[in-house]
């Protein structure tokens, strides 16, 4: 994979490989994240409690959760559509739904591997492990993504 | 354990919220986002910027805050806009919460 940007353009080129996985993995997230239900932990993780007090979170939740549902959902959708080739060329806007969804699936995949502090992607477990190893594909990606904004 | 650590870390030193807004209706409410270990830094900056309009160098240092104490006030004001701010947060995948200020 390889990340530039050019005259407010970011573009993306990706081996067949690569499209194949993250339309795999765009897909499995699509599917799941449909049918996850409060207490599943990626449920959780991604309908984060925004009161301490439980009541006033479930409240909070009942109100934002479906909306935030449907937005997410049509980024992935909107991103699926896009990924038909082995090259993404991405404006602003097409990017920053690309940043949150490679964030929805790095939340989604780092919650049910259980990732809870920064791991070296060279260690020699995480290369033997092909969850972890996606994990930090997707995150060597958001992360050369976000760098072209940042700068 | 770090995944919920903001309703459960939290619950011993949390009074009712309702309650508290009643007896002082004066103090702000704050927008505190925590630290986890599956956002990036460079993404919080970004989203930083984003929601808040922050320049680089600002966002930024709001970041290493969070990074290192674990959690930071990114925002204070009405229950209603630290709502507003929460739930931009949220669809972003950063991990805030909104409280009365002590």
């Amino acid at each position: 994979m390889k990340v530039s940007r050019r005259s407010g353009q970011v573009r993306v080129r990706l081996e067949t490989s690569e499209v194949e996985l993250l339309s795999q993995v765009l897909l499995e997230f699509e599917q799941t994240s449909a049918v996850l239900a409060p207490g599943d932990l990626v449920y959780e993780r991604l309908h984060p409690a925004a009161y301490q007090d439980p009541d006033a979170a479930a409240e909070f939740r009942d109100l934002t959760g479906d909306d935030a549902d449907r937005a997410r959902a049509a980024r992935v959708g909107q991103c699926r559509a896009e990924l038909t080739g082995t090259t993404l060329r991405l404006d602003d806007e097409s990017l920053e739904r690309w940043l949150m969804t490679l964030n929805d699936l790095r939340l989604a995949l780092g919650t049910r591997l259980g990732v809870t502090a920064e791991e070296d992607p060279n260690d020699p477990a995480v290369q033997g492990d092909g969850g972890r190893l996606l994990y930090h594909w997707l995150t060597w990606f958001q992360d050369a993504l976000v760098l072209t904004v940042l700068r | 354990m770090a995944t919920l650590a903001p309703e459960r870390t939290g619950q011993t030193e949390t009074a009712e919220p309702v309650v508290e807004e009643d007896v002082h209706p004066e103090r702000p409410w704050i927008t505190i986002v925590w630290d986890d270990p599956i956002n990036l830094m460079t993404y919080v900056t970004h989203v930083f910027m984003k929601v808040f309009g922050h320049p680089k160098a600002k966002a930024s240092a709001l970041m290493m805050d969070v990074h290192l104490r674990g959690k930071a006030v990114v925002s204070s004001g009405s229950k209603e806009r630290m709502e507003l701010d929460v739930a931009r947060l949220h669809s972003f995948g950063l991990w805030a919460t909104l409280s009365q200020d002590s």
